[in-house]
């Protein structure tokens, strides 16, 4: 009996070898995971009360803190803005980056140094590119409009980020310009992943370009693109720096997203219980498209 | 062979968690981070005074008296930096116990790095805070009371901004600077077109009846505004001498009630945006601009002929700016919109009598006057030094008809609510009438 429990218990060379790796990743999981899940735990139980400074005591208040973000006069505003951006900054950047990657996958002269080039926007500090496009598009005496105007294009000269219209566009088009460079890094690592023999293949079997494309190329990068996706998302939502040097949020609340908010009601107004309400509607709003989209995913896996 | 490698193996991995974890709880019982580490290196070190990117060390020298070594942190604005060493090392003459540390911090979240090192426990012992955020941190309790330490002190020669560190009978902050908006105006550009420079007892009438003749539309503009959201001071360094010139407020005398929905609010508001509007004498993309970033690069080109602005715009223009042929005089009708920086303790400082012994020291006359690099914040202090220069005379008599920008602590909040309505008038959707009331009702839900 005695020797049956010891056969039992006594562990294995596998299990020591995998106990003497747990060793090793507990720690840093432990701080990790506390680093990760602090924050959520605190913002969310902030969001639910009211947080008396500098001590941080909480009491409770119920849905109050989310009662008043949602009668701003702004947030519907806001909230239309915020959808605006992430859905035009994912299509921009993942466009450019796209389209960058398929020039950037050939093997010609000098397509190093094109490659090194076209990283620079992304290499620019955020502050510095948001200055320098302030500059560029001044409405007075801008670089952009006085090309335009030196063109005999002036029609077409701008007060780009001094009206309702064009002031979110245009701060668009900027950020697509600065983050282009990482989404095309990610899709030419995935282009240059696909083996030439499935093309070759398929080139003697008679498909055209195109058909390579739409049947090799862009199912073979699907996963890298949707990963790109969910980065950008997360990197529009949290967006703030080239918003809010160029236009403040303005004209009026023309430009002003969530995440611009966020600062201002944690930075400006120190309200930290107003601020977590509206960072805990982001994540609300987040989980909610994640439990439509992923039992979807799970579901089609099987099926595959 | 097998069980010694895995022993070994284990070991090593004990040991490195070991590390790992002691390096992660000296991070964390280190508020204020790692600079304050290596100036205490430095100063063992060397025991001479050092300076890195903006900090400078008074080392601990061969101390005369037998107190014990204090050390003393505090944050000041960027501008301040070429001029620490010479505090540091006048204030360790005097002070030889004191490792006195000032740290040159730029502008731009500025308050927002503070608060945010505060609430985390740490931060320096004494904050120069801006007058604007002061009723923000007195409200948030982010501040010590100064009652106690100042009891000895005369402080009826201080600015009338000393008001702004009051909140009742109780002191938070004293003064070192003041500050008050003056016209600059642009000489090249009045005497091309041979308009003669303003006087003293103009009027904003005058203001723009000069700048429609200076301005050539796409070319020059008679007057330099602010009205972005991304820098609201410096909106209301422009709008704020035109709401009271009118004869309007923001608030009402309390403090409790919004009201710039009266007629003599919607008229300066009108007159304000009237310049962007109807009259055309701003730049175009004014709705957008800052002074800092915008309207002084165009004043320094000769596109702006009058910008409003303070006595740091003149130093910077002589400085960087030789070739600038620029004059400056009190703004149209005052009064004007005063300001300034004060001494705070904030809370969470370690050594705040050594704090306020400093706040004492610099405040008085004599040294204020000959080691502050802006204009002092006490009458007497300006008999020394540069202080009685024509320029910083007109900034003072500017100042001294200034007021002060309301102290309620959703003035910040209130701040970007006008500034929203005002561009929405700027650019149409809303008549001057419409903007005053939705601002004014806007604001005072947010004074309930």
């Amino acid at each position: 009996m005695r020797q049956f429990v010891n056969a039992l218990y006594r562990p294995s060379i596998r299990q020591k070898r995998a106990r003497t790796g747990m060793l090793f990743v507990v720690p840093c999981a432990l701080v990790v995971l506390l680093m990760m899940i602090v924050p959520v735990v605190r913002t969310v139980s902030f969001a639910f009360s009211k947080v008396t400074l500098p001590s941080f005591d909480t009491e409770f208040t119920g849905l109050e803190n989310f009662r008043k973000i949602l009668a701003m006069e702004e947030f519907p505003a806001v909230i239309r803005n915020t959808f605006i951006w992430v859905a035009g900054s994912v299509i921009l950047r993942v466009s450019l980056g796209f389209l960058a990657a398929m020039v950037m996958d050939g093997q010609g002269k000098g397509i190093k140094m094109a490659r090194l080039l076209a990283l620079l926007p992304w290499t620019v500090p955020s502050i510095v590119s948001a200055n320098s496009w302030r500059w560029i598009l001044q409405g007075d005496f801008g670089v952009l409009n006085m090309v335009l105007r030196e063109m005999g294009l002036g029609s077409l000269a701008k007060l780009w980020l001094g009206t309702a219209a064009t002031a979110l566009p245009t701060v668009l088009v900027t950020y697509a310009w600065a983050g282009f460079p990482f989404v095309m890094m990610m899709i030419l690592a995935g282009l240059q992943g696909i083996s030439t023999e499935m093309y070759e293949s398929s080139a003697i079997d008679g498909a055209s370009k195109i058909q390579q494309f739409f049947y090799i190329t862009l199912p073979s990068l699907k996963s890298v693109i949707k990963m790109v996706i969910a980065l950008e998302i997360v990197s529009a939502i949290n967006a703030f720096d080239l918003l809010y040097v160029l236009t403040g949020g303005g004209p009026g609340t023309s430009s002003e997203i969530l995440g611009l908010l966020i600062y201002r009601l944690g930075f400006s107004r120190f309200d930290f219980a107003g601020a977590s309400a509206a960072s805990t509607l982001l994540i609300g709003t987040a989980l909610v498209c994640f439990l439509f989209y992923a039992p979807t995913q799970f579901r089609k896996k099987r099926e595959e | 062979m097998k069980q010694m490698k895995n022993k070994a193996a284990q070991i090593i991995g004990a040991a490195l968690t070991g590390i790992l974890m002691l390096n992660l709880a000296a991070c964390g019982s280190q508020p204020g981070g790692g600079a304050s580490q290596t100036a205490t290196e430095t100063k063992a070190e060397t025991k001479t005074e050092s300076k890195t990117e903006g900090t400078t060390q008074a080392g601990q020298t061969e101390a005369p008296n037998s107190e014990a070594p204090q050390d003393l942190t505090i944050w000041m604005g960027s501008w301040w930096e070429d001029q620490i060493p010479v505090i540091v090392e006048t204030y360790k003459k005097e002070n030889p116990n004191v490792n006195l540390t000032i740290e040159a911090l730029p502008v731009d979240g500025y308050v927002d790095k503070a608060v945010t090192t505060i609430l985390g426990g740490g931060g320096p012992d004494i904050l120069a805070v801006d007058m604007s955020q002061m009723g923000t941190l007195i409200d948030k309790n982010l501040l010590s009371s100064w009652n106690e330490s100042i009891g000895d002190m005369d402080l009826s020669d201080f600015a009338g901004i000393i008001d702004a560190c009051k909140r009742g009978d109780m002191y938070y902050g004293l003064p070192y600077r003041t500050s008050a908006s003056i016209m600059f105006y642009n000489k090249t550009m009045f005497d091309e077109a041979g308009v003669p420079y303003p006087e003293e007892g103009w009027t904003y009438e005058d203001m723009l009846e000069i700048a429609r003749k200076l301005t050539i539309p796409g070319q020059q503009y008679g007057v330099g505004i602010a009205a972005s959201n991304a820098d609201p001071s410096n909106v209301f360094t422009c709008l704020t001498p035109i709401i009271w010139a009118c004869g309007a407020d923001y608030l009402n005398e309390d403090e409790t009630e919004c009201i710039l929905n009266t007629p003599e609010a919607i008229e300066a508001v009108g007159y304000f945006t009237g310049l962007y509007t109807t009259e055309k004498v701003v730049p175009e993309g004014s709705i957008n601009y800052t002074l800092t970033k915008d309207v002084m690069p165009l004043f320094i080109e000769n596109k702006v002929a009058m910008m409003m602005g303070g006595d740091h715009n003149a130093v910077e223009f002589d400085t960087k700016y030789p070739d600038l042929d620029y004059g400056y005089c009190v703004p149209p009708k005052a009064p004007a919109l005063a300001g300034g920086w004060c001494f705070t303790v904030p809370v969470t400082a370690k050594n705040p009598e050594a704090a306020y012994e400093f706040a004492k020291w610099f405040l008085q006359p004599g040294v204020l006057g000959e080691l502050t690099i802006r204009i002092p914040a006490r009458l007497k202090a300006t008999e020394y030094g540069v202080w009685n220069s024509p320029l910083y005379q007109t900034v003072l008599k500017s100042a001294m008809d200034g007021r002060l920008s309301p102290q309620t602590p959703v003035w910040t909040d209130m701040q970007k609510v006008i500034i929203v309505e005002i561009q929405n008038i700027m650019q149409g959707t809303k008549t001057v009438e419409q903007g005053c009331e939705d601002m004014t009702r806007q604001c005072n839900s947010l004074l309930k």
